[in-house]
């Protein structure tokens, strides 16, 4: 078994060999299909999946390590991966609620990066109030027929695979007669139109289901049962899944830093962004405790409770300040070299645009809000809805 | 509380301090001697030679959240708890003589500097002996100390030196002035040619160096102040709960509200957050990890920051009667400000943080060299 330490300095240096110095300087120039190939040949040795279970080719060795692999391919200049939805939010829950033959037949592709996923939970009447979905999936032999929308699905012009939450039920309403299922994205009937999003991108689409089928095997946990399995979904969504993005913000302070360092600043600008930055930085660093903190409980088997929302909310918040700012300091900073400057502006302003979105997905600010007074502090129910 | 000890023995010494705490009022001092007659706190001297590991951080940080949580850690002899850790790693007879003086229940200030702030300046002697003069701001005790250590520039050392004094020493003056808050006075210190002894000094301390003596007594100080921020806005949030569940108003409890609601999740994620920066401190320290000295900052910028929101949004909870001393956050809010003019302010510690991030930064010094490759690169 690989202690840690060395695990992080045998992966950085793998990092520094295979990573194309592009990534850091240009992040913007990055295209879908080179990160992919370079995912895949990422997930192939040994870095990837130490932390997963021995079932599934893992060594068990816990979530530490996979906060350190997500710090190190952060600090390499490795953008969100696309593989991140199936590998961070479907694996968990599938090992948690898959019979052995669903396990068999998902987990490896998943791991490997050569089947992509996407989460078909929100609809357009179904966003905060996720248990309004309307989408419905009608038993007929051998399966279900599946007839409705889902929106701001992403990644849904990449996926093989959408695990979408359904009403099995007719005449159910709220959190009864769900189900969650994996659909296939090349089944008749499917079809996906992209979103434009306030950064310009279409990461984002709308997923049409028009009687489509899915057999009776790519129901995932007990027919009905779906609002506990997308809770559990939503939970890793809230903590182990957002580790990437918790490490990711320490590294991007370092570029503020680098463009505080040799820029020429005009009066006393380079002091008040020292505090910000400053600032930032704290911030940073307790959310890499926080993830730590939340990987303890899980390999101690305490429950996250509401740190998980906790961390979800002041780290979107702290991004969304980190990536403001950055994108401030990109645009009053000179230095000697144009390009670099064009680059560094491209990347903030990108960032501070898709940053506006984290605020709103896997629960909004206001959702988490209400997770940690009712469920954290025991608030009453009073005038809004619980989640 | 729980959730500050990560051990039963720990939960322990937190609850026997909370209700020693009660009973003995407001008085840090009387909790220590009460704890020390218990057997529960040794903060004598050892031998010269033994092992000088000092009061074990986890028990001491039991101790301080445990008296801060109930009592707000503004009471006299707050200070010397908070010293406590830094005397051991001080290996010097003065620190010697001031933990078997404490262990007697003998009342020894401490005035903490305001890094940046006024200090007392000392000159620094061949024979180790200083001459110090100046103005030191804000004991929070009433001056009845029969010792009172003092925070010392001198040009030719580093970092701050702390001395102890006699409170009786002609060449000393005090200045009382009328409190704020539930203070009734803040005392001022006035130091004219004051000859201090080498055997006087107790050590110093370095927030500037990443390693070494003086940053650990610097850290201890800070993890002191830090633990009983975070104790303070733990036992801030729960009264403010507990009150919002019980006051009505518009016929329900105004915790039914959802812009209460939101408050005080708020008021709770800034605290956790608060949290994990000092428990991270708290171990850093145990395992002398060389990430202490940027857990320093980064904890003291989240507790003093948090604190101070949090104990302003349980006054804007509480209403009148937060402003009012009815509901007893006064002693909170004097308590959190004080700890947070109490070494550095998080305003100078996030400062630290950016200037060390900007240092690491490995492309500040000059820019680096362009790649030859690509195809917008010049030489």
């Amino acid at each position: 078994v690989i202690a840690l330490a060395d695990y992080e300095k045998g992966l950085a240096v793998y990092l520094r060999r295979v990573v194309p110095g592009q990534w850091r300087r240009a992040p913007g120039t990055i295209t879908t299909g080179d990160l992919l190939a370079f995912e895949r040949t990422l997930y192939r040795t040994e870095w990837f999946g130490v932390w997963l279970p021995a079932s599934v080719g893992g060594q068990g060795l816990g979530r530490r390590y996979q906060i350190s692999f997500e710090r190190e391919l952060a600090r390499a200049g490795v953008p969100d991966r696309v593989a991140r939805v199936g590998q961070n939010l479907l694996l968990p829950t599938l090992l948690n609620f898959g019979t052995p033959s669903q396990v068999d037949a998902f987990a490896a592709p998943t791991i490997s990066g050569t089947l992509l996923w996407c989460q078909g939970f929100s609809e357009t009447e179904a966003g905060s109030d996720l248990a309004a979905l309307r989408t419905q999936a009608k038993k007929v032999s051998g399966g279900f027929v599946v007839r409705g929308q889902k929106v701001w699905t992403s990644l849904a012009h990449l996926a093989d695979f959408c695990f979408a939450l359904v009403r099995t039920q007719p005449g159910t309403r709220k959190h009864g007669g769900i189900s969650m299922l994996l659909i296939d994205m090349r089944s008749p009937g499917v079809e996906h139109r992209p979103i434009r999003q306030i950064d310009g991108r279409s990461e984002f689409a709308e997923v049409f289901f028009d009687d489509v089928f899915v057999p009776d095997d790519r129901i995932l946990g007990p027919e009905g049962s779906g609002w506990s399995v997308a809770m559990a979904t939503l939970q890793y969504e809230r903590s182990s899944a957002n580790f990437a993005r918790q490490v990711r913000l320490t590294a991007e302070l370092g570029r503020i830093a680098r463009m505080l360092g040799r820029a020429d600043l005009p009066g006393g600008l380079g002091e008040l962004y020292l505090h910000r930055l400053g600032a930032a930085i704290a911030k940073a660093r307790i959310l890499e405790l926080a993830a730590e903190r939340i990987a303890w409980q899980e390999s101690n088997e305490v429950p996250v409770g509401t740190l998980g929302a906790m961390t979800k909310l002041y780290w979107s918040e702290a991004h969304q300040e980190a990536a403001a700012f950055g994108a401030e300091v990109a645009h009053n900073v000179s230095y000697r070299d144009p390009a670099t400057v064009a680059d560094d502006q491209r990347y903030w302003d990108a960032l501070y645009f898709s940053s506006r979105a984290e605020t709103i997905y896997a629960g909004t600010s206001q959702i988490q809000r209400n997770i940690i007074a009712r469920r954290g502090l025991g608030l009453p129910r009073g005038d809004g809805p619980a989640q | 509380v729980t959730e500050f000890a990560s051990s039963d023995e720990q939960r322990t010494i937190v609850e026997v301090v909370r209700r020693v705490a009660r009973e003995a009022g407001r008085s840090g001092g009387a909790v220590l001697s009460e704890l020390h007659a218990r057997g529960l706190v040794d903060v004598e001297a050892a031998e010269p030679g033994a092992d000088e590991a000092g009061i074990p951080i986890p028990l001491w940080t039991s101790l301080l959240y445990g008296i801060a949580f109930e009592t707000g850690a503004a009471g006299e002899h707050a200070a010397t708890l908070r010293l406590l850790r830094a005397l051991s790693i001080w290996r010097t007879p003065a620190s010697r003589d001031v933990r078997s003086r404490i262990a007697d229940g003998e009342f020894i200030d401490v005035a903490f500097p305001q890094i940046g702030g006024r200090l007392v300046s000392g000159q620094l002697h061949d024979d180790g002996s200083l001459t110090c003069a100046g103005t030191l701001a804000c004991l929070r005790s009433d001056g009845s100390a029969s010792q009172i250590i003092v925070p010392v520039r001198a040009a030719s050392a580093g970092g701050i030196l702390m001395v102890v004094l006699d409170t009786g020493d002609p060449s000393i003056s005090m200045g009382l002035h009328p409190g704020f808050g539930p203070h009734a006075a803040t005392v001022d210190l006035i130091l004219d040619g004051t000859r201090v002894p080498e055997a006087r000094v107790l050590g110093y301390l370095d927030p500037d160096g990443s390693a070494g003596p003086g940053m650990e007594a610097f850290a201890a100080c800070e993890l002191a102040v830090c633990t009983e921020l975070a104790a303070m806005t733990r036992a801030v949030l729960d009264r403010t709960v507990q009150f919002t569940k019980t006051r009505m108003q518009f016929g329900r409890p105004i915790a039914e509200f959802q812009a209460v609601q939101h408050e005080l999740a708020n008021m709770a994620l800034l605290g956790e957050m608060a949290l994990l920066s000092v428990l991270a401190l708290a171990r850093a320290l145990e395992e002398s990890d060389p990430a202490a000295r940027s857990l320093v900052s980064v904890a003291k910028y989240a507790c003093g920051e948090y604190a101070t929101k949090i104990v302003e949004a349980a006054i804007q909870l509480h209403g009148g009667i937060g402003f009012t001393w009815e509901a007893g956050l006064q002693h909170y809010l004097v308590a959190v400000t004080e700890a947070n003019r109490t070494l550095g302010s998080p305003t100078w510690h996030r400062r630290w943080l950016a200037d060390s991030a900007v240092q690491a930064a490995p492309e500040a010094a000059a820019p680096q060299p362009l790649v030859v490759s690509s195809p917008q690169s010049r030489p």
